[in-house]
């Protein structure tokens, strides 16, 4: 399937990667999720700076039931703990971002980052080896040349596939504050990194040098009140770039306009709602993701309580707004004190824009169909972890009264008083061209595929259980 | 949701309805035809002023306490968006103490020069031994000075200045609870537990009478009928400012000048807590003026004494240089300095000073001479709101602060006499 958004779309469980106990390590939490161009890797990087890649299975990848079938590939440690001297604070190795480089050859390319170092890590596979050397004997050791009485030629032998990741870039001392975003640029010379206050322009070649294109630092760092919290390169147009803000406006640059894009081409911003003005209006405006549509048209942002969706067209207001968890409202108060109205939910789109996911409490995570202006509720556990079970959509109840319950509970509702807010969904990703969807829990990570419609199957009359909306 | 001045159910969820008032805001000056912020009336804004306050005191807990350990960078943007939040609500106080000036009586608003200057630095030491650049006025000259709007602004730490415990006993802050301290004291061993600090609604209802009461001349004569878990944990007190003119601080002499709502609580709580101190001349109960400046010299001495060994002191954070590095765990500022030190001091009245030569309790006449200068709340947000600010470290005990103040102090001078 081309990866749209179908009237029937449902999910069905395929894997679910990472410890079962309930005991979470704080190493093994997964910080970012990304697929690979083309699909066939998926990249985790979790807080204990290691990078976790899975192939898709070759063998399976012809059969629909079984395409999503990922296994591990490869497992490196991309960053390691720091401890700044000079300030006496630790740099943390957790793993903020990884972006895939479309890939050029046979090997794979990607970035990884923690809150200071960009990483470009080589993943290559290895299946052959030479043997016959005419000095050395198989495990290494030098032969005495006295003892060498005739020559051969070392020939290459199949041997197990053997995959090696090795740095061969290391992008360090160019950013004062925290990275937060990381994004390649279509030329694939070039990407973007950016912390709180500055966006940084590299060659992927040059690793001791950046160029500052983004700079919101004030002079007096006490008036500062507003800082970058995401940036990416337009997918097709390399001279374009936008990044999000913790006051909700997004701004697209142009570097062709001027070097130093701190003016603005495009100011995107939505008039806040007076009727909704709260204490913590700023901090659920904080845009804690931003992306670019696949068509380069539309520019996807996720804020505490909304995904909006932009038309890079106007700039006054988003054309799509879909309320991820709405019945939050009412807590932001507990939220704010909990810290978890901080929390940084990342988005995605899907491979053709038509639906866009993105994450919420309870490890639910949530689909927005923008061409069937449907959404559906789903949950990430281990009690639905039958090959090919269907998810069956959740619904949360905000019913008022003493109780705060739902008023007629059913089997798959649950009230806002009862979401466990330490299970976040934060990280979630498609696949580019198919219904794949890898969604992170705290140290677990799901794949779900959509489910293959058999016209003959029996399975078509569970199609009743429709996604339901909020 | 709640329009503005929406009154609620009284049977609807405590939770919910404090929540729900969340959205009760006044329209914020400025707004397209809003002529200034419009109050919602009657108990929902008594209960929005508790929300604000405790909001105000939930951010000032956050940015105190770092949950990490070996300390990591703090993240700015959740620095930066709890200082917005702090800087909004201060800006709101302002205006409404522009409001009502008449119910507004505060310090004057501090000195011309800028708090945040180098001098500043120097003031500390000669805390206790003179007053600030600026001429200092008697506090008795304090009743009748005019409101300002800086001196409005002074209002926020009044809000911050409530111990747990509502009643009056002699113990040093926080005070041990006599009933369910669903509001946990604030310990150095790590951030206070805050999942019971909001007050419920259902509380404010029961002290409506406390909370909007406007000029209660005689309201210190009684420990009020706060309820046990009223307020939120953190007995955030006064953290010494650089010279001030008037010295005493922000507690008003004298009770006609207490803000109506939550600053009429502090009055209260303000005498309580003034009886934890060893002043020997405070009464027990009333809030006369001489003993609270007293109060504040007696609590703000070891402060500023602590601060004569700052700013290398901060190093109970990090013993990092503030140099040009963008997340230093000593503020940039010398009131950020002395407002974490000021919080770690609060936090344990209990500190041994005897190694101070202070005896601000025979200068209650000419208290505001010694005082180490009362911070605004200007300050105390500058200080806060400078991204470099880096929690205390919550492991300090009591009587450590000083020790390891002079160790380093000791080390420090090593260094400098030894290149």
């Amino acid at each position: 399937s081309a990866g749209g958004g179908s009237e029937d779309m449902q999910w069905c469980f395929s894997q679910v990667k990472g410890a079962i106990d309930d005991d979470v390590a704080e190493a093994d939490i997964i910080s970012t999720v990304e697929f690979n161009h083309s699909g066939e890797l998926l990249a985790t990087g979790d807080r204990g700076g290691r990078v976790v890649i899975f192939q898709q299975e070759v063998e399976n990848k012809s059969v629909p039931e079984y395409r999503s079938e990922y296994n591990v590939y490869s497992t490196f440690q991309s960053h390691e703990p720091e401890f700044d001297y000079l300030k006496s604070l630790e740099i943390e190795e957790k793993i903020n971002k990884i972006r895939w480089l479309p890939q050029k050859n046979a090997s794979q390319f990607l970035l990884s980052t923690n809150d200071k170092t960009i990483k470009l890590w080589k993943i290559s596979e290895r299946d052959k080896r030479p043997e016959g050397y005419n000095l050395k004997e198989e495990d290494g050791r030098y032969i005495n040349p006295g003892n060498v009485t005739s020559l051969r030629v070392p020939v290459f032998r199949p041997m197990d596939l053997m995959v090696e990741a090795s740095p061969r870039r290391v992008f360090s001392n160019a950013h004062t504050y925290h990275i937060n975003s990381i994004s390649v640029n279509s030329d694939h010379e070039t990407y973007l990194s950016a912390d709180d206050l500055r966006v940084n322009l590299w060659n992927l070649e040059i690793n001791d040098r950046s160029f500052n294109i983004v700079d919101i630092k004030p002079a007096n760092m006490e008036d500062l009140t507003e800082i970058i919290t995401a940036a990416e390169f337009h997918p097709h147009h390399c001279h374009t770039l936008v990044y999000s803000s913790s006051k909700g406006s997004i701004r697209l640059c142009d570097m062709r306009a001027s070097a130093l894009c701190d003016q603005h081409t495009k100011l995107f911003e939505e008039p806040e709602d007076p009727s909704n003005r709260s204490f913590f209006s700023e901090i659920i405006s904080s845009i804690s993701d931003v992306k670019f549509s696949h068509s380069g048209r539309y520019l996807m942002t996720r804020d505490y309580l909304t995904v909006k969706i932009w038309d890079l067209n106007m700039e006054t207001r988003p054309i799509e707004t879909y309320q991820v968890h709405e019945y939050l409202r009412n807590k932001m108060c507990s939220l704010y004190e909990n810290d978890c109205l901080f929390d940084k939910f990342e988005c995605c789109w899907n491979g053709n824009d038509s639906v866009v996911m993105t994450g919420s409490y309870n490890n639910f995570f949530r689909m927005f169909d923008r061409a069937q202006r449907r959404d559906a509720t789903l949950e990430a556990s281990r009690e639905h972890n039958l090959p090919l079970q269907l998810l069956k959509p959740r619904r949360v109840c905000t019913g008022g009264g003493g109780g705060g319950g739902c008023s007629k509970r059913k089997k798959d509702e649950i009230s806002v008083d009862s979401l466990d807010f330490n299970k976040k969904i934060l990280h979630t990703a498609w696949h580019p061209n198919d219904n794949i969807i890898a969604v992170a829990t705290i140290n677990n990570l799901y794949i779900f595929q959509d489910k293959v419609s058999d016209p003959d199957s029996a399975d078509d009359l569970s199609a009743s259980d429709m996604m339901c909306t909020i | 949701m709640f329009g503005k001045g929406a009154k609620r159910k009284l049977d609807e969820e405590d939770d919910e309805g404090l929540e729900g008032q969340a959205l009760a805001s006044p329209v914020a000056p400025g707004a397209a035809g809003g002529p200034g912020p419009r109050w919602p009336e009657g108990p929902s804004k008594v209960s929005y002023t508790l929300q604000r306050q405790t909001i105000f005191n939930i951010s000032l807990m956050k940015l105190m306490y770092s949950h990490r350990s070996p300390p990591a960078e703090p993240r700015l943007e959740r620095r930066v968006l709890i200082n917005n939040m702090l800087r909004r609500i201060q800006e709101e106080l302002k205006q409404e103490g522009a409001l009502r000036p008449p119910l507004l009586l505060l310090p004057p608003s501090p000195p011309p020069d800028d708090p945040m200057d180098e001098t500043f630095r120097e003031a500390p030491p000669a805390a206790g031994s003179g007053p600030g650049p600026a001429t200092p006025g008697p506090p008795s000259a304090m009743p009748a000075s005019p409101v300002t709007p800086a001196s409005a602004a002074q209002l926020p730490l009044q809000l911050l200045a409530l111990p747990p415990s509502p009643a009056p006993p002699p113990t040093p802050p926080p005070p041990p609870h006599t009933a369910t301290p669903p509001c946990p004291p604030a310990t150095p061993t790590g951030p206070a537990p805050m999942e019971a600090c909001l007050t419920p609604a259902s509380l404010l209802e029961d002290n409506d009478t406390a909370f909007c009461t406007l000029a209660p001349p005689t309201l210190p004569l009684s420990p009020p009928p706060t309820p046990p878990n009223c307020q939120p944990a953190s007995p955030l007190p006064l953290p010494p400012r650089g010279p001030s003119p008037h010295g005493a601080g922000f507690f008003p002499p004298a009770p006609a000048s207490l803000a109506p709502g939550p600053p009429a609580a502090i009055a209260k709580t303000a005498a309580a807590a003034n009886t934890t101190t060893t002043s020997p001349t405070a009464p027990a109960l009333p809030l006369p003026s001489p003993p609270l400046p007293l109060r504040d010299s007696r609590t703000t001495a070891p402060r500023a004494e602590v601060a004569v060994v700052s700013p290398t002191s901060v190093g109970v954070v990090a013993d990092a240089p503030p140099a040009s590095h963008p997340y230093p765990p000593a503020p940039p500022s010398p009131s950020g300095f002395l407002s974490d030190l000021a919080l770690d001091d609060i936090l344990f009245a209990d500190i041994d000073t005897s190694m101070y030569d202070f005896d601000a309790c025979t200068t209650a006449g000419a208290v505001t001479a010694k005082l180490s200068p009362a911070v605004t709340a200007d300050d105390l947000l500058k200080s806060l709101t400078s991204p470099y600010a880096v929690a205390p470290a919550p492991q300090v005990s009591a009587n450590q602060p000083f020790k390891i103040d002079l160790t380093e102090l000791d080390h420090i001078m090593e260094v400098l006499v030894g290149s």
